[in-house]
């Protein structure tokens, strides 16, 4: 996986925190040069159960364009997939989806 | 080493595979050498380590506190689990799709630690590193791991011989 945006350049909405129940939470996934393309592919199908053709797709799009949201959906959930991913060592963040 | 490392799936579900001498000591050595890091040193005393513990939440500093108050020791605990694993797997000939699992993690883990101390990029090549010995024989430690990886990811799709 090549260069691209890091983490860090991710900007703080200009908004205040208010309370949005219809927001939801996404997950992103950036580009780094360490982990290989085959087994961030075998991750997003061993974690997110995608099918093949899916998770070369997402992988193609963080390596390509910097980063990619593999998943979205409660605050809660999305923690659980970001923790997974950083237990295979993948470079993930989560947000608010805004 | 013709056969090093590798890994096929048998018709009961689980895996065996094959090291040579030269590999279980490597691979023993240099979990040994991680464990250490791990528990003598955190992301912010040794860098080589920020890979392994990234933030969750760039968006948001406090919100990235309470995440790492939540997940950072079980995070920290499951990297020492798969070391132990693997360092029992590199003796072992057969491995269930646990152990495999466990391996590619941690086997990872050792990737991101080397590949963040020699600064890789995309495109390195064996040349970048070759001048100096201590970074060159880093480099084939990294390649070596990669090549590992490579063949774990294989023989968990299927496609391993």
């Amino acid at each position: 996986m090549s260069g691209g945006a890091a983490p860090a350049e991710v900007r703080r909405p200009i908004s205040e925190e208010v309370v949005e129940p219809d927001v939801p939470w996404i997950v992103i996934v950036w580009n780094d040069p360490i982990n290989l393309m085959s087994y961030v592919t075998w991750v997003f199908q061993k974690l997110f159960g995608y099918p093949k053709a899916k998770a070369e797709k997402l992988m193609w799009d963080v390596h390509t364009k910097g980063k990619a949201v593999v998943a979205s959906g409660e605050k809660e959930e999305c923690e659980i997939h970001v923790s997974a991913l950083h237990g295979y060592g993948l470079w993930a963040t989560m947000q608010k989806d805004r | 080493m013709g056969d090093r490392g590798s890994l096929r799936r048998r018709s009961d579900g689980t895996f065996g595979w094959n090291f040579a001498k030269n590999e279980r000591e490597v691979l023993t050595h240099v979990a040994k050498d991680l464990r250490a890091l791990l528990t003598a040193e955190t992301p912010s005393s040794d860098p080589s380590l920020q890979r392994l513990f990234p933030p969750a939440r760039t968006d948001d500093p406090i919100e990235e506190l309470e995440y790492e108050r939540k997940v950072g020791d079980s995070l920290l605990a499951a990297k020492l689990e798969q070391l132990t694993i693997l360092e029992r797997c590199v003796g072992s000939r057969v491995l269930s799709e646990e152990d495999v699992l466990a391996c590619m993690r941690a086997v990872n883990d050792l990737r991101l630690v080397l590949g963040t101390r020699l600064d890789v990029r995309e495109d390195s090549d064996p040349s970048e590193f070759a001048g100096d010995p201590e970074r060159r024989s880093t480099f084939e430690l990294y390649a070596y791991l990669s090549w590992l990886l490579e063949s774990l990811i294989d023989a968990m799709s299927g496609s391993g011989s």
